[in-house]
């Protein structure tokens, strides 16, 4: 099927075969590769992007379920909110490896985006669908809190 | 993991997704539960028939006395607009999976996949909800109490969508409590509560259970025990321990004395929630 898709803002029209799932148009097809494919079972969130501005687990959506829609990966997301993410993710070390850190910065930025000053049980709350293998969570949820002040400073 | 590929029908209207149903394609709508299934392969249908393509099934309707929400309304949507309308609905709603399960999976969905373990049945019996199948020869209402009839199986036919699900506005305070081991996982036990008293007197009751028994149950026998009483300690633990008589599922995550377990806990825990809820 041919679907319509506007990723990170580009329009593309693409000739997709139904059983092609997002995360490998995005990886494969666009070569955006910080889509990363953790568990492949829908439950680590590695591979979280935005679906018309909401966090999806891209593994667990087929192409052609973005048709007509729009959606954003961690290469597309630029503005101060992903800078402050960013920043704050290096300051507190808030990566070790790697693998979940694209998933866990558009879980956050979709957080950062909803509620301007959230609290630690927010975003607990947000990263219940990010697992992380290496950090314990400590250093990202004090990323998340310390990038939301800088959002809002 | 690819699923086996398939021929993908995007119909333009419900007439034609009931169509399609009918010839034996598998409805597809936000896909949290079909497509695992179908990257495992334990299933690998020939046609699907993507119902994310008719976007009118995405609704949440006040009318007088109920909601009536669309097929295709996703969990998120149900947890953050009927917080205040329906609060048990929406809780259900909102202790399923993770964020981005609740934005792709819809209400339709889940009561049509039907897992014993899933959050809204405790809460649709509880409410006295009821689904609204549709298929060719027209609209067919089932109590939610009838509904779930085994593990993944519904009183849905051959042909049937799931069109709406009714959900009776309430007076009654209500509460619900899960037990999971993971913060995202279907639960151990889940039990929703609606409960009106005066003068701490338990007046009406009714008790939906989820993840406890092979389908989800109303638990008439502890309802039968409650009624007409106010809820002093040892009435509600004789009433959350009279003996079980339906079978207790045991599996890897909980045997079925844990289980068990589980599940008195969290039913005094729902009670006692939409009881202190009464009082205010
Ligand atoms: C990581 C993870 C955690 C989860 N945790 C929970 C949890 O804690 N609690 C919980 O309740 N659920 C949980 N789920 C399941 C989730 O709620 C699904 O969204 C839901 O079960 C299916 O809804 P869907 O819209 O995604 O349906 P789909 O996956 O598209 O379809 C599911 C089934 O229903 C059929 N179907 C779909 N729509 C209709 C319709 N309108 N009429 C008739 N048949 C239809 C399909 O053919 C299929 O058989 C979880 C899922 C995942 C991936
Ligand atoms: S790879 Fe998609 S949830 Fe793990
Ligand atoms: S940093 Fe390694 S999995 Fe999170």
């Amino acid at each position: 099927m041919r679907i319509q898709v506007v990723v990170n803002g580009v329009r593309h029209d693409i000739e997709v075969k139904p059983n092609l799932l997002l995360v490998h148009l995005l990886r494969d097809y666009l070569g955006l590769r910080s889509v990363r494919i953790g568990c492949d079972t829908s439950n680590c969130g590695a591979c979280t992007v935005l679906l018309d501005g909401r966090p999806v687990k891209s593994c667990t959506l087929f192409a052609f379920m973005a048709h007509g829609r729009s959606v954003t990966t961690l290469e597309g997301l630029n503005d101060d909110a992903a800078e402050a993410i960013r920043r704050s993710f290096v300051e507190e070390t808030a990566a070790q490896c790697g693998y979940c850190t694209s998933g866990m910065i558009i879980s956050i930025y979709h957080l950062l985006k909803s509620k301007r000053k959230p609290t630690e049980e927010d975003v607990r709350h947000t990263l219940v669908g990010n697992l992380c293998r290496c950090t314990g969570y400590v250093s990202i949820i004090r990323a998340a809190l310390k990038a939301a002040r800088y959002v809002s400073a | 993991m690819y699923p086996r590929n398939f021929k993908l029908i995007w119909p333009s209207s419900l007439e034609e997704a009931l169509e399609a149903v009918e010839a034996g394609a598998v409805p597809l709508a936000g896909g949290q539960s079909l497509i695992p299934m179908m990257k495992l392969r334990l299933i690998a249908p020939e046609s699907v028939v993507y119902l994310g393509a008719i976007r009118d099934l995405d609704y949440i309707k006040e009318l007088n006395d109920k909601f009536a929400i669309g097929a295709l309304t996703t969990h998120s949507r149900i947890a953050s607009e009927l917080r205040e309308g329906s609060p048990l609905i929406s809780k259900a709603a909102s202790e399923i999976g993770d964020v981005q399960v609740r934005n792709m999976g819809t209400i339709g969905g889940s009561v049509a996949h039907a897992d014993p373990a899933a959050d809204y049945p405790a809460a649709l019996i509880a409410l006295g909800a009821v689904i609204r199948a549709v298929s060719k020869n027209g609209i067919r209402e089932i109590p939610a109490e009838r509904f779930f009839t085994g593990p993944y199986q519904t009183a849905l036919d051959h042909g049937e969508l799931v069109m709406e699900v009714v959900v009776p506005k309430t007076a009654c305070s209500v509460g619900y409590a899960k037990f999971t081991r993971i913060a995202t996982d279907f639960a151990i036990a889940a039990v929703a509560v609606r409960l009106s008293a005066h003068d701490g007197v338990v007046e009406d009751i009714s008790i939906g259970i989820s993840g406890v028994f092979a389908h989800p149950i109303r638990a008439r026998w502890i309802e039968d025990a409650l009624i007409g009483k106010k809820l002093a300690d040892e009435v509600l633990s004789r009433a959350i321990n009279a003996e079980v008589v339906h079978e207790v599922i045991s599996d890897p995550r909980a045997s079925k004395e844990f289980r068990l377990k589980a599940f008195r806990a969290m039913a005094r825990r729902a009670i006692l929630e939409a009881y202190e809820n009464s009082k205010v």
